[in-house]
């Protein structure tokens, strides 16, 4: 019975974990083995260098700026995400009527595609025609070249991404705000606390998880943001200025065709998004028995 | 319509991301939907080790495998069909997630009798749990729907001919050599994004379940 | 429903598979030409394929350049390229050194009049797709920078377009209008920030990036950080040009800007879309007249069981769409220069001039063209150089600074 049911389990798993295998374990894998070669793509083979792209890619001052300019795109997205979509979710649980309207609104960002989203915002920062401008116009701001500029051009990245990704970090917190049992809240006022203190002392541990699997999850998904910079900055910023690590990984493999290189680059990012994704697991995991 | 013509948005276009869309989402609910009912309701070896690299995989992000992905593809003669849009991708983890989570919460008396009755537990599955977890699976099929959908550097890579390509392929050959036109490019990018606005209005709810477990279960 | 699926899907695949008449030979041509220029090149091709009914020819638009060459390397690699595509030069030299690409030299060689022939192409092309004696790929859309400016405004200033840099100068100064509160509202000069106006530039004053074989850097010597200067002083010192990363056109077309550089082709796009009248001009002399090529050529890949009657295939289609008849058919639709002396005196050609007098400008120019260096390391150089400019022009460094550096990063790819 026992060893039929194994038996079962691999069956049941067997479609999923064969598409996994070929299509995702297998090349990640292969990619190792292709970071040992100086490979252009096209030559039947590559020249074997060990760890010779490794050792020239720890002495890259681009690979250094790339990981630098992730951590700052996460660092200016995270908290800056977490506290307007807290502050909204916060405000959507206290006045539930039009709850799910502005729910739809603020969500809409996360359903479409970021190519569709990124001409939009091109449309906004451009420096003639844009309205972010004309915006600031009314308060006697200049036009300022937003992408051109390399101090602006990834806050400018930036500001786009916390704008998408708001809606699904609302919801998370409200579920999170509206899940606290009311009586909390109830005792806590007879006991005279005000309403910043409820909200100190009950509201923000409460949520506190759900704040760190946001970030987590962000910060994630900082390691594998592309597209937007990409469809913002093809060039990857004034100076370089928004050139994150999946960036340099495409223009090594795509526009120098350095795929071994690359491969180094993608080792890498495997390896900062595997620990992430093993401390993600260990959040989910202690919601998860697996022992049933 | 001129102006779609013009977009490179033509129906065949449409076509194809609907059809792809539909095929991976299929697959992907399938797939999903079994191998969540053997992470919920099986015991076996290597469970744990399993999940977790099916979880780590899926978190890549495409542009590294992306190289030897076409190699792959290549060999096995894929590269410009549906086939290298379809079944690459026709597994989600996070489906697989939602779904073990939600077969997990129901009574394990539900499996028992079921058992009892002489069900297998395919049958299980298809007549029993499918018709109470409606929701998971739409949920998860939503989601599938719009990652295949919006997805772009995959089938930019993977197909060549116009008769393949899809709506976020099209939208991207928009820039023109010369010049952009930005009132062109905002009727482009509602075109291509209505499809997803309309199934997004009529079941915006499923979307948010599907957020709030993931996040807080 | 999923059995609807199921047929669907393989209905698809049916359709994607068939539509191949078995006696043809079909041969995919992967371009990058975008609307309306695909036309052009769809109806040369129908005429082609009617003239050669044993011959079907499947143009691909497989998107930009950029993207066309990510599709080539990786098609390439896998062993499974198209049978022809557009190519720049510089990949050229990386596709021939693989034995990716078959000379076209095999095949016009043994044409009868061969010689006769070649002498009718404009020895530019003919130069730049030579490799050792042997004429690797052939020229298909060539074009040349030219100059373009607001004609309505310049004659209302009173101005011409300029023959000399120094008249070019003086002209950006008279056009750059500024309001009461100092801030410009129209520059003389508009430029995007990348290689290429660095490279019209320092051609024109002399300057090479590199030595005559492509193994030593020189775009840092004197003429180089001459060039650099006076880039960086157009817009920062003398204040009359601007710089984006995006296309010019919507500036241009607003009057917000004067004139800029540009390949020839462009004036077809541009024009309909303008309230003033456009103006071409050659691009103005430095210290010598040069109008740098751009454009590509037509390759034929090489292919594992590929048969004789596919490469002749080939090999006749390209020597029929460069025939002077074609030549001048796809010359006057697309605004490409004509590739042949005999297509640009073609009755038709000089028909089309006297209705477009515009697109003389970019033939005359074939006289003082220049080309762009062919290396393989290409894409770097001209990543490194865009670098080095935004860099002078941001004011991180000096221009010899930005060079020099930019120039050990060239050289360390060289040597390799």
């Amino acid at each position: 019975m026992k060893k039929n049911e194994t038996f079962l389990a691999y069956l049941f798993i067997l479609p999923a974990a064969l598409v996994i295998i070929v299509f995702h374990i297998f090349p990640t894998v292969y990619s190792w083995y292709v970071s040992l070669f100086n490979w252009d793509l096209i030559s039947p083979a590559g020249e074997f260098v060990g760890l010779g792209n490794y050792k020239k890619l720890f002495a890259d001052a681009d690979f250094w700026k790339a990981l630098l300019n992730t951590l700052y795109f996460a660092l200016g997205t995270i908290p800056l995400s977490i506290a307007c979509s807290f502050a909204v979710a916060y405000g959507l649980s206290r006045r539930i009527r039009g709850l799910s309207f502005f729910r739809t609104v603020y969500f809409l960002p996360v359903v479409t595609s970021v190519n569709a989203v990124a001409m939009i915002w091109l449309w906004i920062y451009h420096p003639d025609a844009g309205i972010l401008n004309w915006f600031l116009g009314f308060f006697g701001v200049a036009p300022h070249k937003w992408l051109l500029d390399p101090d602006w051009a990834m806050p400018a990245v930036i500001l786009m991404s916390v704008w998408k990704s708001l809606g699904y970090n609302i919801i998370i917190f409200l579920v999170a705000i509206l899940s606290i049992p009311r009586e909390y809240y109830e005792a806590a006022g007879i006991d005279g606390a005000s309403g910043f203190s409820l909200f100190r002392h009950i509201t923000l541990p409460l949520v506190m998880p759900a704040i760190f699997f946001v970030s987590l999850v962000s910060l994630i998904g900082s390691f594998q943001t592309f597209t937007q910079i990409y469809m913002l900055t093809p060039d990857g910023g004034p100076l370089k200025s928004t050139m994150v690590i999946v960036y340099y990984l495409y223009q090594n493999a795509f526009v120098f065709f350095k795929a071994g290189y690359a491969s180094a680059i993608s080792f890498v990012i495997f390896v900062i998004i595997f620990t992430l994704t093993l401390l993600q697991n260990k959040y989910w995991g202690e919601k998860i028995d697996y022992e049933n | 319509m001129l102006t779609l013509l013009r977009l490179r948005l033509s129906a065949g276009i449409f076509f194809n991301s609907f059809l792809v869309t539909i095929a991976s989402t299929l697959l992907q609910v399938v797939t999903s939907a079994l191998a969540a009912y053997a992470f919920a309701r099986f015991k076996f070896k290597g469970k744990k080790f399993l999940f977790l690299l099916f979880l780590g995989t899926m978190m890549i992000p495409v542009e590294v495998t992306l190289v030897p992905n076409y190699l792959i593809l290549s060999k096995l003669g894929w590269i410009d069909t549906y086939t290298a849009l379809v079944i690459p991708w026709a597994v989600s983890v996070f489906g697989i997630f939602l779904m073990r989570q939600f077969f997990v919460s129901l009574p394990a008396e539900l499996f028992d009798q079921a058992q009892i009755d002489g069900c297998t537990h395919w049958q299980i599955l298809w007549k029993i749990v499918l018709p109470i977890s409606k929701p998971v699976f739409i949920t998860v099929g939503l989601f599938s729907m719009l990652g295949s959908w919006n997805s772009f550097l995959w089938p930019l890579i993977m197909t060549n001919s116009e008769s393949m390509r899809t709506v976020p392929v099209g939208l991207s050959y928009f820039t023109l050599e010369y010049a952009t036109r930005y009132h062109l490019m905002m009727a482009a990018a509602l075109f291509a994004t209505l499809p997803v606005l309309v199934v997004y209005f009529f079941a915006q709810k499923y979307f948010i379940e599907g957020i709030s477990t993931s996040g807080m279960k | 429903m999923k059995k609807l699926i199921l047929t669907a899907v393989s209905a698809a695949f049916l359709f994607a598979a068939c539509g191949v008449a078995p006696a043809k030979t079909k041969l995919t041509f992967w371009h990058a030409m975008a609307d309306p220029k695909d036309k052009v090149l769809t109806g040369l091709i129908s005429e082609f394929e009617k003239q050669n009914p044993d011959i079907k020819i499947v143009p691909q638009y497989v998107g930009n350049y950029d993207v066309l060459l990510q599709k080539l390397m990786a098609s390439a690699g896998a062993g499974n390229p198209p049978d022809l595509a557009q190519v720049y030069e510089n990949w050229t030299t990386r596709f021939r050194e693989e034995k990716v690409i078959l000379p076209v030299s095999d095949w016009l060689t043994k044409e009868p009049d061969f010689k006769k022939d070649l002498a009718d192409i404009y020895p530019v092309f003919i130069k730049n797709n030579s490799y050792e004696n042997k004429i690797w790929t052939f020229p298909f859309n060539k074009s040349i920078y030219v100059y373009y400016y607001n004609q309505t405004l310049f004659k209302k200033e009173g101005l011409e377009a300029p023959k000399t840099i120094a008249e070019f100068l003086n002209v950006c100064a008279k056009m750059t209008k500024r309001d009461q509160s100092g801030k410009t509202i129209r520059y003389g000069f508009g430029f995007r920030a990348n290689i290429d106006v660095f490279a019209i530039f320092l051609y024109m004053n002399k300057g090479r990036f590199f030595n005559e074989a492509e193994t030593k850097v020189m775009f840092n010597d004197e003429a180089g950080l001459e060039t650099m200067q006076f880039i960086i002083d157009l817009v920062n010192k003398y204040k009359v040009a601007y710089y984006t990363k995006d296309y010019l056109d919507n500036d241009f077309t607003a009057g917000r800007m004067g004139s800029f550089f540009s390949t020839n082709p462009h004036r077809s796009y541009l024009e309909p879309q303008l309230s003033f009248s456009l103006g071409v001009a050659p691009l103005p002399s430095g210290k010598i007249k040069a109008a740098p090529i751009a454009g590509t050529n037509i390759a034929v890949f090489s292919k594992k069981n590929s048969t004789r009657e596919r490469e002749a295939a080939c090999w006749k289609f390209i020597k029929w769409i460069s025939n002077t008849e074609n030549n001048v058919k796809w010359a006057i639709g697309t605004s490409y220069l004509p590739i042949r002396k005999s297509a640009a005196a073609s009755p038709a050609m000089l028909e089309h001039l006297k209705k477009k007098p515009l697109d003389l400008v970019g033939i005359e120019e074939l006289k003082t063209a220049v080309t762009d260096p062919r290396v393989k390391c290409w894409q770097e150089v001209r990543m490194y150089i865009g670098e080095a400019l935004e860099k002078a022009l941001l004011g991180k460094s000096t221009s010899r600074e930005a060079l020099d550096e930019a120039a050990k990063k060239v050289d360390l790819l060289l040597t390799k």
